[in-house]
């Protein structure tokens, strides 16, 4: 029983000893510099007065009377600034964790006049943690209708006052470690924007310490606040106008006690007010002076000009004066490397011959959009010919007509042959054509040969085909019915 | 009543320049690295007849600097250096040197400069002083910049916002240099994780 009291009392006393250090922090006050006394002076009242206070405040204090003989020790001429061999040697000595350093500026008790500079150093990392500076004068205090006068004494309260407002928080938070950031999630959209549209940013962190007193997002230029809402910490703003690539860093800051600024980067994003440059490049085609034209497939091969990033595309087909498109394909992300069409519907039925238009349209991921539109001529049939002959006596007339195709002819052949084989009359070309023959004296059974081929490849062979006239005869004149001469007996 | 207008905004007009006339003009070199945390601060060489004005500017720059939460190497430490590496206060301060400061405090920047003027006459005061800050890894000028004041120049209405006192004066001024390199992110620190 008496163990475990015993063992109880080891670990209270323990705790209590650990508290008492964070609490109550030794602090050694060094006389102050005195420079309102030349460069050599020494000022220890300053320096004690400044020593109650602190002590008021809870610290454990080390007075500079107690100190002076330690630095006469160690030969310190001035004690405004201290090195680390001096700093040591009084850590060890009186087991102080803080040394105060102070400066009296300027001094006048009759005017008053106070100025005071004073700094603290951590002994163990030699290091400055606290910092500040008043002045006080007469000169410049002018209170109401002159009625309240102001004295030294006052002057230094305030000072001490003002030089060491939260000192023991200060203090307090450095005995604990840093407080810890950890980002678990980062909501960023768009990623790509056009300039003055809106940019959300969302962030899930987790917070190991005091909450900090200033959150944001950093945009180079521009600080935005982060407020909470849920389990997210959020940001909206407005994108710049100028394009370009922008970071987003969050920025968390401690004011007080650490005052450390955590920068960690979240992402970035990109204003984008350009549209995307596309080109439609045509293969399996064949380039005609009207537009390229296709028999059986037409090969679209969309280009970039600009490295852009596509979210979105359409692909229509429209008749050439139709509003109404015959296919119309959409897609989300990249572009497909290759269209093909086939010269068929939405629903894959061929389509009548005829000029098309086929229109691609884009859209970036800022929303930029953009088109493209190029014509294109399907063509599947060859085109129609006809050879048609008309006998009129001895006559043969033949006309031989090659109707309007949508893109050129390659060539044509028509030759005329006798019942024996031998030919009569060849006729050649490259155009379209409406012709008529007149062949005298010729036996009516003659046969024709027809070759005729577009650009395309679209061909018409015909061989060896007899060629029927049609009769022409001259029109008999219809002989009026004679009256009857004889009379009609009346009955 | 236009007269009253008038002069209601003309005093409205001189308030508002009295009150945001005051930002140090920082001449900044072209290739500065922005966010210097760890500096070692140079006693300030004083130049003027008024006895203590250099360690009065040194002191409360350091103060201003660790208050603002910059990460001061302590001044007895340089003074120690500048003993050993035998430095005459007042001369050139070598690359060499700032370089040797830098590998040995492990600072980024040296911060250095010169007072010109100081003046105190009556309830009169005046300072000026040049303030610059040096890159330890080649000697180079980061940036700086030449600051003068008088406590008038703080005056606002009446009487009210003039500083009478050198102290303060220079306290205001090195507050008004600091917070504007902060706001330009010359000199800022931070911890990421």
């Amino acid at each position: 029983m008496l163990k475990r009291v015993l063992n109880k009392g080891f670990w209270l006393a323990i705790l209590i000893l650990l508290w008492a250090a964070v609490a109550r922090a030794q602090i050694i006050v060094l006389p102050f510099e005195d420079l309102s006394k030349g460069l050599n002076g020494i000022n220890i009242e300053i320096a004690r007065a400044v020593a109650d206070y602190l002590s008021g405040e809870g610290f454990q204090v080390i007075y500079p009377e107690e100190v002076i003989p330690e630095l006469a020790r160690l030969r310190v001429k001035s004690p405004g600034w201290v090195d680390r061999v001096v700093a040591r040697e009084l850590m060890q000595k009186f087991r102080a964790r803080y040394i105060l350093l102070g400066t009296v500026l300027e001094m006048d008790r009759q005017e008053p006049l106070l100025g005071l500079s004073v700094r603290i150093l951590r002994t163990e990392d030699f290091r400055l943690i606290w910092g500040g500076t008043v002045s006080y004068t007469g000169k410049d205090w002018h209170p109401l209708l002159g009625l309240k006068k102001v004295t030294f004494q006052d002057f230094l309260h305030w000072s001490c006052e003002r030089l060491f407002a939260g000192l023991k928080e200060e203090l307090r938070m450095q005995s604990m470690p840093p407080p810890v950031v950890a980002v678990d999630e980062v909501l960023l959209r768009p990623r790509s924007v056009r300039g003055g549209e809106r940019v959300e940013c969302a962030v899930r962190l987790r917070i190991s310490g005091p909450p900090p007193d200033k959150m944001g997002v950093d945009l180079g230029k521009r600080w935005v606040p982060l407020f909470k809402q849920g389990a997210y910490y959020l940001a909206f703003w407005k994108a710049p106008k100028d394009e370009g690539r922008y970071p987003v860093n969050l920025v968390i800051r401690w004011e007080k006690g650490w005052r450390i600024e955590k920068r960690i980067f979240l992402a970035t994003y990109r204003v984008d007010n350009t549209p995307p440059e596309i080109e439609l490049r045509i293969y399996r085609a064949r380039q005609t002076p009207e537009a390229p034209a296709f028999k059986n497939y037409v090969e679209l091969r969309p280009y970039l000009r600009n490295a852009d990033h596509i979210s979105r595309w359409l692909l229509q087909v429209f008749p050439e004066n139709g509003a109404q498109p015959v296919i119309s394909e959409e897609g989300l992300g990249k572009l497909p490397p290759r269209f093909i069409w086939r010269g068929t519907d939405a629903s894959g039925h061929p389509l009548r011959e005829g000029v098309y238009r086929v229109r691609l349209k884009v859209w970036d991921q800022a929303g930029n959009s953009s088109w493209k539109e190029t014509k294109l001529i399907f063509v599947n049939a060859p085109p129609k010919a006809e050879v048609k002959a008309v006998k009129d006596g001895n006559k043969l007339k033949i006309s031989f007509r090659i109707a309007p195709h949508p893109v050129p002819l390659r060539g044509w052949t028509l030759e005329i042959t006798d019942e024996k084989g031998r030919i009569i009359r060849e006729l050649k070309g490259e155009d379209p054509v409406n012709r008529e023959l007149v062949l005298k004296g010729l036996s009516s059974s003659l046969r024709y040969t027809l070759r005729l081929r577009d650009v395309l490849g679209n061909r018409v062979i015909v061989r060896n085909r007899k060629i029927v006239p049609v009769v022409m005869q001259a029109k008999k004149e219809k002989k009026k019915p004679k009256k009857a001469e004889e009379w009609v007996s009346e009955f | 009543m236009n007269f009253r207008r008038t002069v209601w905004a003309c005093l409205l007009l001189w308030m508002c320049v009295s009150c945001f006339g005051h930002e140090p003009e920082l001449r900044i070199a072209a290739n500065r690295e922005p966010g210097i945390c760890r500096v070692a601060v140079l006693p300030f060489v004083n130049q003027t007849k008024k006895e203590g004005v250099g360690e009065m500017l040194t002191r409360i720059v350091i103060s201003e600097m660790v208050e603002q939460g910059l990460d001061v190497t302590e001044e007895g430490v340089v003074k120690r250096f500048l003993e050993r590496e035998r430095y005459l206060p007042g001369t050139y301060v070598s690359a060499n040197l700032i370089r040797k400061m830098g590998d040995e405090f492990g600072v980024r920047a040296v911060v250095g400069g010169v007072v010109t003027e100081a003046r105190e006459v009556g309830q009169q005061v005046k300072l000026g002083f040049i303030f610059w800050v040096r890159d330890t890894r080649d000697g180079h000028f980061l940036w700086g910049t030449y600051y003068i004041r008088e406590g008038e120049d703080y005056r606002t209405v009446l009487h009210f916002g003039k500083i009478s006192s050198m102290s303060g004066l220079a306290g205001r001024m090195v507050e008004e240099i600091l917070q504007a390199s902060m706001k330009r992110r010359l000199f800022r620190c931070r911890v990421s994780s």
